[in-house]
């Protein structure tokens, strides 16, 4: 640990003058939201609808006032609906990505205590990063924005569907179940921290201990508030304290917000769902779930979902079991399987991840596609809402250029809630007039530079290099650790920071 | 020696003397024959104010003098602007930061980052800021703590001399918050969700606390609640009796505290961040007082073959934030201006300048630092205007107060006058190249060299010191005395740098002041402009 922050100190050192203060130019402030063109007819594509229909192939998709209408052959659509010519094009619901920091502002983990129940990243969601934009351009339509895993019940979580350029509180989507992060294995008990401020637990059994101690005080506390009278008597007897950390955790065990836990080994899975058999709650998922084959029917009698990396593996001493078959072999046991990127670089190419679930044990393509959309949704309580082409979903689409599990196949257009926020084909016209908003803006400051220095510099002239550091946005310095990133803003870069230094 | 030390040993034999001359009871002055701005939008062309032991007796354009009056009269020659006397300039936030408690520990119950108890004492008073203060013009300051997330009340002062107690006019003003703050290393909270947390725990906190008093009250025969530390200081803003003033870090920050207090509930207030313009709609829809900071970012530097350096974000920004003023005030949110954020307060006239260059009403810019603070701070038959009544805070200017490098000459406060600069017309001319010698004291000498251009009354100049240029803010030219001004940002402290020199022909001699402390000066002078122009 001390060695790699010394690694990292040097790299900063040897990098920082290479660092530009390149930054996207495209903004989410100044990017209004897309119309929503009362009805766009999709011709002639191959649809998946990652339902019991299957891939159809040459057939029209239609979009009502930001829902999906009807899916069939050679619909009528209404005179000034919006139409698109899709024909060798593939359609596929948007993706869902069940697990993400892409888009949290100011710390993805509150790691100082062993539970932070009572954190939202609600608070947090960072409308400005530009990974939403990233992401819409490789197809995914809603991230779930977790919590990190540095505390054995972490915060609670916030699902957002990708409305690029709205403000945080518009991108929430609201039909999400409520959820909670809990976490599992060696981050809670900090096994790859420094040990300068240990922290109970140290084991996984303590880990454990100290759910069950939290889900016990969490009771006590909930029935002590529905204990205490309403109207005239509750006036005059004191009211129990409030503690938005207990109250979030009697959510939790009386089934109204739901627990999606970090977990890599069988064992610590059984006694999770143990506890919560216990307090008579399921638990919603497991989040990354390495082991997760070897307890496929466990998991899928007790009814948890299992959200993972496809190919992840041997990166830490509890994941050396890992294995590329496990979301195959789960799903074949009947668990609720999705794939989820746990990284904003990887969740741009979530398709691909798909596509390994053929390779490794051997899933049909559509079944495939289910696990970053359908399946995914349906963990997040939005399946009704999203990651299906149905009639009456809302109209979440991407239109790709080919294939979609094929790595020579690319997202032309994305489309949330009828809106189409991404279109290759306009980001490419946008270039130029960002380029010249940019030739005019260096014009007028080259004009004012000119004109400051003929006249006087009473205004402190051209800029010392000290300045930039209080712009709006502080979309500054690229952490040393990530170099090869860029334009995040360094509070992005929190989570890759943790993952780099406890290996995930 | 420590700088502290050595800062008060330098100031020692002036500040001493000083005491000791103050103005003799009563105070009856009249200041006649000034032009009169006594409210935004209301000018008196030619007129007379009477001040009477600290308030302001009479004003108008025919007001007759009271026997007893000290009278200050401005002689004008052709062709000079007329002075004239603005209301005192109200600051709406300055914030300040306690000194670090001896004993780190926190007490049981309480939290290091929550102090909604914490008042400005008179030991708290910030001496020197208040002194800067009063130079750029401002007459009134609301002071509060800047550590922490809840930092606790604030106090409404006048910016004269005689500290906290002589210049209090009103306590536990507001209660100031941010999420800006965080703990140290693994202690809650360590991120801006958790500071969120926080806040939200320890309001829901006192709000309980309240309840459970009052029941106790009610039926004192039950087991006693315990009792938290410092949240009772909350009630009033939380019940809405006086402001909740909430520092933003950026935009989404904004968002983020429109969200979490709720509309209705409280007076809420926002101390901004200059990029408002981003989402106007957001704000006009829920119209929240704003605490606006003019710290405009510096102009990018464009440097040729570095274009692709200068982000397009940094460009907008650069070319928007002076126009964010006047676009916030035309979503219909109410303003006050602020010097906070600022290298100097004194900088804030070339800002308010460039925003109502930009589109913000003139009126409406010198309300934001008067009528409107006034109204929010609970004063506007105080301060803010010059009425009878009011306390006697004056800013006396040659021409307009609103230009980029006003000539102040005279601050009043509480009726007292304090002069910054006895204008006479130029006596010299020190344009030309000064080799200069900064005796520092204790810390030895430096040299540096001073360029002066441009006629006397209208010079420009920069002051090169270990091989960096910088330019001047002001230079005056009064007699024989030059006062030439710089903003410390460039040397990286907080303040203005000033330097006070005689000429006696080709030399000259005299005295500066900046935060690091006093020093002198002396040198003479090495070029003539038309020298230079032949070394061309």
């Amino acid at each position: 640990m001390h060695r790699l922050t010394l690694a990292l100190a040097v790299t900063a050192l040897v990098s920082l003058p290479a660092l530009a203060d390149w930054t996207p130019d495209i903004e989410a402030w100044n990017s209004p939201p897309p119309p929503q063109p009362d009805a766009v007819i999709v011709r002639g594509a191959t649809v998946w609808t990652a339902t019991d229909d299957g891939i159809l192939e040459d057939v029209d998709l239609l979009v009502r006032n930001g829902r999906i209408a009807a899916i069939g052959e050679s619909l009528d659509a209404p005179r000034n609906a919006v139409e698109i010519d899709a024909a060798g094009m593939h359609v596929t619901p948007g993706i869902i990505d069940a697990h993400s920091h892409a888009a949290i502002i100011g710390g993805v983990n509150e790691s100082s205590r062993i539970s932070t129940a009572d954190v939202r990243i609600r608070d947090v969601i960072d409308a400005e990063s530009i990974n939403i934009y990233r992401q819409l351009a490789g197809g995914v339509t809603a991230i779930n924005l977790l919590h990190g895993s540095a505390n054995a019940i972490g915060g609670q979580m916030a699902v957002i569907k990708m409305r690029w350029g709205a403000p945080p509180e518009e991108l929430v989507f609201e039909a999400a179940r409520p959820g909670i992060k809990f976490a599992l294995g060696e981050n809670p008990k900090q096994s790859n921290w420094a040990n300068d401020t240990p922290r109970y637990p140290r084991t996984r059994q303590g880990v454990e201990q100290v759910i069950r101690e939290m889900f016990q005080q969490a009771a006590d506390y909930r029935a002590a508030h529905e204990s205490h009278p309403r109207g005239r008597a509750g006036r005059d007897r004191v009211p129990p304290r409030p503690d938005h950390r207990l109250a979030a955790v009697a959510e939790v065990i009386y089934g109204e917000r739901d627990v999606h836990s970090h977990a890599y080994r069988a064992d610590e899975m059984l006694a999770l769902m143990r506890i919560a058999e216990q307090f008579e709650f399921t638990i919603r998922t497991f989040q990354h779930v390495l082991e997760g084959y070897k307890i496929g029917p466990q998991l899928a009698a007790h009814g948890a979902g299992a959200s993972v990396f496809i190919d992840w593996w041997a990166f830490k001493q509890e994941a050396i079991d890992a294995i590329g078959f496990n979301p195959a072999l789960m799903h074949e046991a009947g668990v609720l399987t999705g794939l989820h990127s746990d990284n904003p670089e990887l969740a741009r190419r979530m398709n691909l991840e798909a596509a390994k679930a053929v390779r490794y044990g051997d899933l049909d393509e559509h079944t495939a596609l289910q696990l970053i959309t359908a399946f995914p949704a349906d963990q997040l309580g939005v399946g009704a809402r999203t990651g299906r082409l149905a009639e009456g979903l809302d109209a979440d689409f991407v239109i790709w250029n080919g294939h979609p599990l094929s790595v020579y196949s690319r997202v032309e257009q994305t489309w949330v809630d009828g809106r189409r926020y991404f279109d290759r084909a306009a980001d490419e016209r946008m270039r130029q007039s960002l380029a010249d908003e940019h030739a005019q803006l260096l014009a007028l400051a080259r004009a004012e530079e000119e004109e400051t220095s003929d006249d006087d510099e009473s205004n402190g002239g051209p800029a010392s290099d000290a300045e930039p550091e209080s712009a709006p946005g502080q979309r500054r310095r690229v952490m040393s650790f990530a170099t090869h990133l860029t334009g995040y803003r360094a509070s992005e870069l929190d989570h890759d920071q943790y993952c780099i230094l406890h290996d995930h | 020696m420590r700088p502290a030390l050595l800062l008060l040993a330098l100031l020692a034999p002036i500040t001493l003397p000083a005491a000791e001359l103050r103005q003799p009871a009563p105070d009856v002055h009249a200041l006649v024959g000034v032009r009169i701005v006594s409210a935004p939008g209301q000018v008196i062309d030619s007129g007379t104010v009477v001040i009477r032991d600290g308030i302001i007796e009479a004003v108008g354009a025919a007001v007759s003098v009271p026997p007893d009056a000290r009278i200050h009269e401005f002689t004008r020659e052709e062709g000079q602007d007329p002075m004239v006397v603005y209301p005192g300039l109200i600051e709406p936030y300055l914030p300040i930061e306690f000194p670090e408690p001896e004993d780190e520990s926190t007490p049981a119950g309480r939290h290091a980052l929550i102090h909604p108890d914490r008042r400005v004492s008179a030991a708290d008073w910030p001496t020197d800021r208040i002194d800067e203060l009063r130079k750029a013009g401002f007459t009134t300051a609301l002071i509060a703590g800047a550590d922490g997330l809840i930092r606790g009340h604030g106090v409404i002062a006048n910016t004269g001399d005689g500290g906290l107690r002589g210049n209090r006019l009103a306590g536990d003003f507001g209660q100031f918050l941010s999420f800006a703050d965080r703990s140290e290393g693994r202690t809650f909270p360590n991120s801006l969700m958790g500071a969120v947390a926080l806040v939200r725990q320890t309001l829901d906190d006192a709000r309980w606390q309240a309840q459970a008093r009052e029941a106790m009250q009610r039926n004192p025969a039950q087991a006693r609640p315990e009792w938290l530390e410092g949240l009772d200081d909350l009630r009033p803003a939380l019940a809405g009796d006086t402001p909740m003033v909430f520092e933003s870090q950026d935009l989404l920050d904004t968002l983020r505290i429109l969200e979490f207090m709720p509309r209705g509930e409280t007076d809420l207030a926002i101390v901004g961040h200059g990029a408002e313009y981003q989402r106007l709609d957001a704000l006009a829809e829920r119209p929240v007082r704003h605490i606006l900071p003019l710290d405009f970012p510096q102009a990018p530097d464009v440097e040729q073959g570095k274009e692709r350096d200068v982000a397009l974000e940094v460009l907008r920004h650069w070319h928007r934030a002076p126009e964010n003023p006047a676009r916030l005030l035309e979503a219909g949110v109410p303003l006050m201006i602020t010097a906070h954020g600022l290298s100097s307060p004194g900088q804030l006239y070339a800002r308010l300048a460039e925003a109502v260059e930009r589109g913000l009403d003139a009126d409406a810019a010198l309300a934001a630092v008067t009528t409107e603070p006034a109204r929010w701070l609970g004063l506007e038959n105080r301060a803010g205007r010059i009425g009878p009544g009011m306390m006697a805070n004056l800013v006396v200017v040659e021409g307009e107060l609103l230009t980029e490098n006003p000539a102040i000459t005279e601050v009043w406060v509480d009726g007292r006058r304090h002069v910054l600069a006895s204008l006479e017309p130029p006596a010299v001319d020190p344009a030309g190249r000064w080799d200069l010698v900064l005796g520092l004291g204790g810390m030895g000498d430096v040299e540096a060299t001073l360029s002066l251009e441009g006629p006397p009354t209208r010079m420009t100049g920069t002051l090169n010191v270990m091989g960096n240029d910088n330019p001047l803010n002001e230079v005056r030219v009064s007699g024989e005395r030059v006062t030439a001004t710089i903003d410390g940002g460039r040397f990286g402290s907080s303040g203005t740098i000033s330097i006070r020199l005689d000429i006696d022909g080709e030399r000259a001699r005299g005295n500066g002041s900046g935060p690091f402390g006093d020093f002198s000066v002396r040198g003479q002078r090495s070029a003539r402009p038309d020298d230079d122009q032949e070394a061309i």
